[in-house]
Order: structure tokens, then sequence, then C-alpha cells
């Protein structure tokens, strides 16, 4: 009997360390960064503008690497070489909207609309003159990338890649 | 007159087609010339083959020329891919990449291990005030992009997530047509491509991507 009250309380005690340990390191992870992004003020944010053209080798230029390997799939098979033409960044303040005024004659505004966990809850609105092309309100991992694309170019297509990092 | 048995209405379809020898064309034609119901049977062939290529015709001039267009795309993407797979089986396998093979079930585990151990104590040792650039209403630069063969101009080290797909939540697409694509990379990072055409009044031949 003793013996069984004894290692009821060694079970007992295993058990209450393995739940401190997970407490421990939940608490870790609820105040990990990452997590944080709940509280963003703000967000860096990074337009890219990309010619498809429909010459080229192929090759995907050093500058443009950091898309290469959505490049190099079948989605952009059309097109044959890739120019990087130009690149912005935007400072955008929680609830405000950023405008970039492209070299391709293109307004693309941004707005951060907030953040749930690591993801940024943004508004993209591409102009071309007074007409709205896309207006969309997405949800993307902090730093992730989306590709905007379809405007009309001699060479090909103008796509535009927009990436954010929450700030705190 | 007799009835055609099936064989020679076979051997009249294949010297319709044209997939007679030319001894057997020159029978053919002769017994034709003899036979009013193997006249009929070619006549009744002509009248079919002109109704279709009419009917294709007429279809073919309804389908604008975006559409061509869509359907070259689709086929230089399709010879594309198999250029690329062909080249990928082609590709020799070095003595080096099976022994990276072999060993990476290994070694990615580890150093997944010491990359959470960095993490862990780069986020001890940060001192996790936050970013001062965040001040300040929303403030455009802009940079012309440098010479292409210039690396040090390239994105610095652009690392994607990985969750890199976009949750859609609302779209609304002000030109001709749009739609939204997901390319799955082979770092097995999603991407979210939003594509759309743009009016165009004056030409009908701008292709939907």
């Amino acid at each position: 009997m003793k013996y069984s009250t004894s290692m009821f309380h060694w079970i007992l005690a295993s058990e209450l360390a393995t739940s401190g340990f997970a407490l421990a390191l939940g608490s870790v992870l609820l105040l990990a960064p990452e997590d944080a992004r709940a509280d963003v003020s703000g967000a860096n944010c990074q337009i890219y503008t990309v010619l498809a053209m429909k010459t080229g080798d192929g090759s995907i230029p050093p500058d443009l690497e950091f898309i290469g390997d959505q490049l190099r799939d079948d989605g952009f098979a059309a097109f044959k070489g890739f120019r990087l033409l130009e690149s912005r960044a935007l400072e955008l303040k929680l609830g405000a909207t950023g405008v970039a005024d492209m070299s391709s004659g293109h307004r693309l505004q941004l707005t951060l609309l907030g953040a749930e966990q690591t993801r940024l809850k943004l508004r993209a609105t591409l102009q071309a003159g007074d007409k709205k092309l896309v207006d969309t309100d997405y949800k993307i991992e902090d730093a992730g990338i989306l590709l905007l694309g379809g405007v009309r170019h001699p060479d090909g297509k103008i796509f535009f890649a927009i990436q954010c990092r929450g700030v705190l | 007159m007799r009835e055609l048995d099936h064989e020679r209405v076979t051997k009249l379809h294949a010297y319709f087609d044209g997939e007679v020898s030319a001894a057997e064309r020159q029978q053919i034609e002769a017994e034709v010339g003899a036979d009013e119901q193997a006249s009929s049977v070619l006549a009744d062939l002509k009248l079919l083959r002109g109704v279709a290529v009419a009917s294709f015709d007429a279809e073919a001039a309804r389908v604008p020329e975006a559409r061509f267009e869509q359907i070259w795309d689709e086929i230089d993407r399709t010879l594309e891919r198999d250029r690329r797979l062909q080249r990928a089986a082609e590709t020799n396998v070095s003595v080096w990449s099976r022994v990276v093979a072999f060993v990476r079930p290994r070694w990615v585990p580890a150093v997944a291990l010491a990359g959470v151990a960095a993490a862990l104590t780069l986020y001890v040792t940060q001192d996790g005030g936050p970013d001062e650039r965040s001040s300040g209403a929303a403030v455009v630069a802009s940079k012309e992009a440098q010479a292409l063969t210039d690396v040090s101009a390239a994105p610095a080290a652009v690392e994607l997530p990985i969750q890199n797909e976009a949750e859609i939540e609302r779209i609304e697409f002000g030109g001709r047509s749009g739609r939204i694509d997901q390319i799955h990379g082979k770092n097995g990072k999603t991407t979210t491509v939003i594509w759309f055409t743009e009016d165009d009044p004056t030409e009908n031949s701008e292709r939907s991507l």
C-alpha cells in the first residue's frame, strides 16, 4: 500500500514537472517576438517592379533571384526573360495608407489594416490613372511576398512583388 | 446495283482520307468510275467534310484572337515544362549528389536543431526594444534598379516565410479579367499571384494571362 502511495506521488510529481515545463515553454513562445506581431505599430514594405519579357534566355538575373523559384514556375513559362525595373520602400503606420507612384505610371497604395499573430493584414490597390485595376485585402505571413501582375508593356508584362515586415 | 460491303466502304474511307497506296488508289478510282454506289459514298463523304469544316470555321470565327493566343501560351508552357523535365531526366547524377542525398535525411534535423538553438540564443541576447523606424506618416523612398550584374543592389537576403501563401479576403478587379494563382515552389513555399488583364477597347488581341 505504501509502495502504491509513493508510486502515486512519483507519478504526480512527474506530471507536475511535465506540466511546469510545458507552461514555461508556452510562456516563452507567447512572449516571443514573432507572436507579438499582433501589436505591430507599422510595417516596412518593399515594392519591386519586374518586367517579364517574351524574349530572353530564361535565366534569372541576380537581383531577382529572391523570387527565382517563383519565376521558374510554369505560371511564368510564357516569359523568357526578367528584369528588375525599380524598387521602392514604403513605411506604413497602422491604419495609414502609403502611396507609391511607380515609374510604369501606375499608383500602388498599401494600407496596413492590422496583424494577427505572425500575419499582417494589408490592403493593396493598384491604379492606372483613375481606374482601379486591382483592389484587395489580404493576410500574409510577416515578410511574405505577394505577386501582382498583368500590366501591359511592349516587351511583355509588368508585375509587382510586395513584401512587408511588421514593426513593433 | 449491288450493296457495298463493309470492307469496300472502309477502303473508300481510307481512299478519301488519302491513306491508300498508289496501286490501291488507281484500283479504287477505276471502281468508283464504274460503280454509282461507290461514287455516291464518296460524294456523301465530301458533303460531310464540307459541313464539318464549315462548322469548325464558324466556331473558330466566334473565338477571339486572344483565346488563340492563350492556347498558344498553354502550348508554349507545356513544351517548356516538357523540356525542363527532359533536361532534368538527362542530368547525370554524380557520386557526390548521391552522397548528399544519402546524408541529407540525417543532417537536416541536425541543422534544424542548430537553427532553433541559434534563434533561441538570439532571442535571449537581444534587447527586444521596439523598432525605431515606426514614426511619421507614410514615406515613399525610391531608388531605380542598378545594373543587373550588381549583386549588391539586389534585395538584401529576402527569405520567404515557410507559409508564404496569402489569404485573399476581398478582391475587386477593375480591368477586363483577373484571377488568383498559387505557385508551389520547389522549396515547399507557396506564393500567391494575382493576375489581371487591363482593358483595351481598341485592341482585341491582348491575351489573358
